[in-house]
Order: C-alpha cells, then sequence, then structure tokens
C-alpha cells in the first residue's frame, strides 16, 4: 500500500482499520505516528460533537410514551366495556336497556383520558425542566380570583401552586392547578358538577394515578405521580377550600 | 360469548405481562441511546428546541413499533433510520418557510468560555461548513459509531462513495486547521 492510499483510508477511518493498515501501523514507525496524529485529532472531533444533553430528557421521553401508552389504554378499555355492554344487551334483551345506559356512557373514560392529557400537556410545556418548576409561583390572590367563578376560595396556604390555567376539556370547563406534591406535582381540576357521568374516574395508571372528590357545587379530581400521596393533599386542600353558601 | 369473554380476559392478563417487559425494553432502550441521538438531532438541525422535539417524536414512534425491532444490536441504526425520516417530516413540513440563515450563526447555541472551549466553537463553526453531504456521514462515523457499509446502507449510497466523503471531510477540517495555524503565526511574526 503507497503512503498517499494509507493516509487516504486513515482520514476516512481513524479508529476502524483493516488489517492491511493494521500491519502497515506494525510495519512502519512513520506511519505509527501518522496514525496516531489522526487518533489525537478524531478525539478532539469527538469531543466538538459532544454537545450538551438536557439533563432529564430520559425521563420526559419516558413521560410521554407512558402518557402515550396510557391513552391508548384508556381507548382499548373503552371499547371493552362498549363491547361487553353491547354482548349484555344483546343477552338480557330489550327490557333492560334502560338500566344499562351507564355502562354504554363514555365519558367517564374520556374525562380520565383528557385529564392526563391535559396534565401531561402543561406538566412539559410550562415546566420542561427542574429550574423551570422552581421558579414557578403563583400567588393566593390569583388563584382566588379563578376559584371565585366556582363559588370557592382558599383561605390559606396548602402547598406552592406551580400554575393556575382554566381549561376545557370537551364540554366540560375546568379550573386547572398544578402544586407541587411530596414527590412531584400534583394537578388538581376544579369543575362544575357533571351531571353527564355517576362517579368521577379513578386513575390507575403506570406512572399516573387520579382520584375525585364531589361537592354539591363542584366536582374535584387530584392526579399525580403513582408514589404520591394524593389523599393527604387532597385533604390539605380541602381543609383550605370554603365554598360560598 | 361469556366464554369468550373470559378467555378474552387471559389473554389480557397474558399481554399485561409482555407489555411491562416491552417496558422495560424501551426503558432501556431510552437510557442506552438517547444521549446520541439527541446529539445527532441537534447536529441535524442546529437547534436544541427542535432537536428535542425530533427525539421525542422519534422515540415515541420506536415505543409505538417497538415490536418490530428484533435484533437488538441493530437498535441504534434502527432508532437513526427513524430520526432521520422524522428530520426528512420537518423539511415537508416546513418547505415553504425554510430560511437562509447562516449555519455558523445557528452554531452558537450552546454558550463556550474557556480558550479551549474558543477552539472547540472554531471547530464546531467549520464543521458546520463542510458540504452538506460529507456533514451526515462525518456525523454517523463520530456519534453513532457506524462503519462504512452502515453509513452506505443508511445512505443509500456505495460504500466507496461513503469513505472518499469521509476522507474529503477531515480533509477539509485539517487544511482549515493548517490555514488556521499559519494566519496565526504571521500575524505573530
Amino acid at each position: 500500500m503507497d503512503d498517499l492510499e494509507f493516509r487516504r483510508q486513515l482520514y476516512a477511518s481513524p479508529r476502524q482499520h483493516n488489517s492491511d493498515i493494521k500491519q502497515a501501523i506494525l510495519r512502519d514507525p512513520n506511519k505509527r505516528q501518522f496514525a496516531d496524529e489522526m487518533l489525537d485529532f478524531e478525539q478532539k472531533l469527538e469531543q466538538v460533537y459532544q454537545v450538551d444533553v438536557p439533563e432529564d430528557l430520559a425521563s420526559r421521553i419516558i413521560l410521554k410514551q407512558s402518557i402515550d401508552k396510557q391513552k391508548q389504554s384508556d381507548q382499548k378499555k373503552n371499547r371493552w366495556y362498549i363491547g361487553i355492554a353491547a354482548s349484555v344487551a344483546f343477552l338480557v334483551g330489550l327490557t333492560v336497556n334502560s338500566g344499562l345506559n351507564p355502562l354504554l356512557s363514555q365519558s367517564t373514560p374520556d374525562l380520565a383520558s383528557l385529564m392526563i392529557e391535559h396534565a401531561q400537556q402543561d406538566m412539559i410545556h410550562h415546566f420542561s425542566s427542574p429550574e423551570k418548576i422552581q421558579s414557578a409561583q403563583v400567588s393566593l390572590t390569583n388563584v382566588n380570583q379563578k376559584l371565585n367563578g366556582f363559588g370557592a376560595q382558599l383561605n390559606g396556604d396548602f402547598a406552592t401552586i406551580r400554575s393556575v390555567n382554566f381549561c376545557q376539556m370537551r364540554d366540560v370547563r375546568a379550573l386547572h392547578l398544578i402544586v407541587q406534591g411530596e414527590t412531584g406535582l400534583v394537578n388538581i381540576f376544579i369543575m362544575h358538577p357533571i351531571k353527564s357521568i355517576d362517579t368521577l374516574p379513578s386513575i390507575q395508571g403506570d406512572i399516573l394515578k387520579g382520584q375525585g372528590q364531589r361537592y354539591p357545587s363542584a366536582d374535584l379530581m387530584y392526579i399525580g405521580n403513582k408514589t404520591e400521596d394524593l389523599s393527604k393533599i387532597q385533604q390539605k386542600f380541602e381543609q383550605e377550600l370554603k365554598w360560598r353558601t | 360469548m361469556f366464554i369468550d369473554f373470559l378467555r378474552k380476559k387471559n389473554n389480557a392478563h397474558r399481554v399485561k405481562s409482555s407489555m411491562s417487559k416491552k417496558q422495560v425494553k424501551y426503558e432501556a432502550l431510552v437510557q442506552s441511546f438517547h444521549k446520541d441521538i439527541y446529539r445527532y438531532a441537534y447536529w441535524l438541525t442546529h437547534d436544541p428546541h427542535i432537536a428535542e422535539d425530533i427525539v421525542q417524536e422519534t422515540f415515541l414512534r420506536a415505543w409505538r413499533s417497538l415490536d418490530s425491532l428484533q435484533d437488538d444490536k441493530a437498535a441504534k441504526s434502527w432508532l437513526i433510520t427513524i430520526l432521520r425520516r422524522e428530520n426528512a417530516r420537518r423539511f415537508e413540513r416546513k418547505q415553504f418557510d425554510m430560511s437562509d440563515v447562516e449555519t455558523d450563526i445557528l452554531a452558537d447555541c450552546q454558550t463556550l468560555t474557556s480558550e479551549q472551549d474558543t477552539e472547540q466553537y472554531w471547530l464546531r463553526k467549520q464543521i458546520n461548513l463542510l458540504p452538506e453531504e460529507y456533514k451526515e456521514p462525518l456525523l454517523m462515523q463520530v456519534i453513532a459509531g457506524f462503519s462504512g457499509d452502515e453509513i452506505a446502507e443508511q445512505l443509500n449510497l456505495n460504500k466507496n462513495t461513503v469513505m472518499t466523503r469521509l476522507f474529503r471531510a477531515r480533509n477539509m477540517l485539517k487544511d482549515a486547521i493548517e490555514a488556521q495555524s499559519d494566519s496565526a503565526r504571521s500575524s505573530n511574526g
């Protein structure tokens, strides 16, 4: 192999050498030196290519996937319920049709997945980094202005409130609070009583879970990490929450 | 009908246990490759935000078609194939609002301070000045650690063409470095 070809091949592949190149390096100290120089240059190049990767990227990727998974499984469950309900209706006949209406209703699983979607979107968009989470804080006055429409007031701080926004989930309008829990962020949805459903959904996902509480003048839903003690934050929140009579 | 239902329920349990295996596999994939994939996206797009969006979309697609990944050793090139397709989609979508911004301005997204960093910044600029067709083979070799054959397959090129482009890319970078140190020497003397 001539010198030019040797150099050409090392420029094209400084790290992986074929057997001809390896032998040439072993035979000739000058070629060895050139190979070492190319390797030095390659290391420099590799360093330049190593741009910083956002610190919590992996967990954000997994969060997004788990939301996607949850959505898909909710859709499947939905179909499953409708399928069973249809089969039962077929077996038992038309006489009990009216009794089956709650089973056929789609609003419970739909509402749950819409809430999860909102929780996820807000968390990803507002809090893309731990610093952004730490720095976000909303005042009690601000929250109370928005709570006013629901006939409620918060008397005192129950947790650090990271964000407060109205959101529309199909025909349900909600006030969406994101507050700091013990193991992560907790989403609280405050809604006018939803007449179309009998019970508020209970969510048991791989990463998120959720529970609800009905009051005469409002429905509340809490969604947080699986490891979060939701009842604790629920109790604190509802203790501070006063309804206008 | 109820027997059918019970059978389905059993299947659902089986599906659930294979789902958690799938989840473990997915999370391992994310942990092992997200950095390389992000860096690859960053060099393709020169924008940390767009890079992250594409990486998110890439891994979401990877999740949805994880069953099609049979050979774990092929995972990285599989992810890069998805990533390149995602990036191409971005161009299809934004065909009409692309601007001809100089890439050396775009390269300045990361803040660098010390002298060594200045050198890195300069080299980064030189990489961005390489002809387009040389950039990606180099990216595949340096970041993804692909062989000439793998790059040829990804880019649908002949291996000799790939090796020539890799040679020329490094040759141009080396020339630029020499030209810079020459001019530094002459300005000092």
